[in-house]
């Protein structure tokens, strides 16, 4: 069973779409709940992961932007070794999708090294009428910017890239 | 008397073929540690003084107390009541049981035909044997050696066992849940209570659970006879009430807490077997909490009441001390099968027996794809 773990509203509407255009790596039904949930920490769901058989198996997509914590597993003893978290990052936030959608990352840096600004920041003062991610996903296919992301970006060994839950069209 | 085993060859209802419950303990019993939730029958021979049943929704938890209680009800009585089977149904149990330094077995055959034996099922055919307990004995009892029991009579009459003049004590069991919503039993209880703990003792189970009451007991017209109860709450006026008023008037948990702390007093008193179904209902986890201490507590229970008990409520396993007196119930489609958490289960000792309940070690948390597929059903609105 696998579970995608959205650490943000953004992240839940972008795996939303890519499971609606099938492009993500899962099945909705593979997914438990059949869906991507909106979760901090995986105890959220601890009552719906408790009704898997002790033996399944459970990996989990933490799909976040910098994550520096650890889940905190406690109340998973007796399956935790069957559970598996994958660290799925978008750095330093899922905004910076949008950036590199915009063709704008270059610029980003240059101002991001100057006045140490946020891509949210960036965004709102640089990029005429964006409100959201999730608006800005509606009506924009983010696919290229996540697969340009992780060709310019380097993760650490643990951590995933968005580009890894997408199978190709 | 303690029933030590009971198995039924032909099933009851859902149970399986061969359903057997072993109520003794099945690990080494560390003699250094604080046994006060045990009872040592013989030498190394030991009885816990709780048996939980865990299980999911209708997984046979009731059916197996169910079970339970008739063969205790026979063991009493010598009778089987129809009322548990339909017309033309045969039973047969095995019941072996511990009564004063020896142990018997008893099997008996029995069919519900109410032409033959009304309320109660008709006896086909019935054998007692009795055997002794040895430091060779085996923990599940395999290897008692068994010889009949010569001046038993089989078939006394046709509903009718005789088993019940080889158990002394005057009461085998109390089920709760017969009566834990109405107050049938507080005159019983009273008398009882009042009988062997002294005069008011009644009345501080009664504060126990509502502190407004000053006066709660039996009333009794000129002829002995049981006529409602007196009754008085702080600031009224005391009255004679009838039990429907009581019934009433009461709280539903003060009526349910009376009559499970009272039925655990009377089984303290006779040493006798309290059995309990959804243990947790209507209750806090503190009050049960503390029921089960005082089973466990010597000073209370000094003729070695023991609770069996079912309950959905995780962290009451946490209460016991020991989990080979816990028995997972299982059914597959439409036969019910028993596992102990001991003998049946890889456990981790240094996990709480809630955790791995809750964390569905044991199988008994809601299936995932069945309620997923009620959860599909109802996204597709």
């Amino acid at each position: 069973m696998k579970v995608a773990a959205c650490e943000g509203k953004s992240e839940l509407r972008l795996i939303l779409q890519l499971l609606e255009r099938g492009i993500f790596f899962a099945k909705a039904e593979e997914l438990i709940d059949d869906r991507p949930i909106h979760m901090r920490q995986l105890k959220e769901i601890a009552t719906l992961i408790n009704t898997l058989d002790i033996d399944e198996t459970i990996d989990v997509y933490r799909i976040g932007d910098t994550q520096k914590d650890n889940y905190d597993l406690s109340g998973f003893e007796a399956r935790k070794s069957k559970i598996t978290i994958y660290k799925v990052c978008t750095k330093p936030e899922i905004e910076i999708l949008v950036i590199i959608s915009e063709g704008l990352y270059k610029d980003f840096c240059k101002k991001h090294r100057e006045h140490n600004i946020s891509p949210k920041e960036y965004l709102k003062i640089y990029v005429k009428g964006y409100s959201s991610v999730e608006k800005y996903i509606e009506s924009h296919d983010i696919v290229p910017a996540i697969k340009e992301y992780k060709r310019i970006k380097k993760h650490k060994d643990d951590e995933l890239y968005l580009a890894d839950l997408i199978n190709d069209e | 008397m303690k029933l030590l085993k009971l198995k039924v060859p032909r099933g009851y209802k859902m149970l399986c073929k061969n359903f057997e419950i072993n109520f003794l303990t099945k690990t080494r019993v560390n003699k250094s540690a604080n046994n006060d939730d045990l009872i040592e029958l013989e030498n190394d021979f030991y009885y816990p003084k709780e048996t939980a049943f865990i299980g999911k929704n209708s997984s046979g938890k009731s059916t197996t107390l169910e079970l339970i209680h008739i063969c205790l009800y026979l063991l009493q009585f010598g009778r089987i009541p129809a009322a548990f089977f339909d017309e033309d149904d045969s039973f047969s149990l095995e019941v072996i049981f511990f009564e004063k330094g020896k142990i018997y077995k008893y099997c008996g055959d029995y069919i519900c035909n109410k032409l033959i034996a009304g309320e109660y099922l008709a006896i086909v055919s019935e054998d007692l044997n009795r055997g002794d307990y040895n430091s060779n004995t085996r923990k599940d009892l395999s290897n008692i050696n068994f010889t009949r029991v010569k001046d038993f009579i089989e078939k006394a009459s046709p509903d009718t066992s005789c088993i019940h003049k080889y158990v002394n004590d005057g009461l085998t069991h109390l089920f709760v849940n017969y009566f834990e919503d109405n107050v049938d039993m507080f005159v019983p209880f009273y008398s009882i209570i009042d009988e062997n703990y002294g005069k008011g003792s009644f009345m501080k189970l009664v504060y126990l659970f509502d502190d407004s009451i000053e006066k709660l007991a039996p009333n009794f017209d000129k002829k002995g006879k049981n006529d409602g109860f007196i009754f008085k709450r702080v600031n009224w006026k005391e009255k004679i009430v009838s039990d429907g008023y009581l019934k009433n008037n009461l709280s539903s948990g003060t009526i349910r807490g009376i009559n499970l702390y009272g039925a655990a007093i009377v089984s303290f008193v006779h040493g006798s077997h309290l059995l309990v179904d959804e243990l947790e209902k209507n209750f806090n986890k503190n009050l049960i909490g503390n029921l089960i201490q005082m089973i466990n507590d010597p000073t209370l229970n000094k003729n070695n009441a023991t609770l069996i008990y079912t309950t959905h409520y995780s962290e009451l396993l946490d209460e016991t001390k020991r989990c080979d007196n816990v028995n997972v119930l299982h059914r597959e489609q439409d036969i019910i099968t028993l596992k102990n958490m001991c003998l049946d289960y890889t456990q981790r000792t240094d996990m709480l027996k809630s955790s791995s309940f809750d964390q569905n070690a044991f199988d008994t948390t809601l299936n995932y794809n069945r309620l997923m597929d009620l959860k599909r059903m109802l996204r597709r609105l």
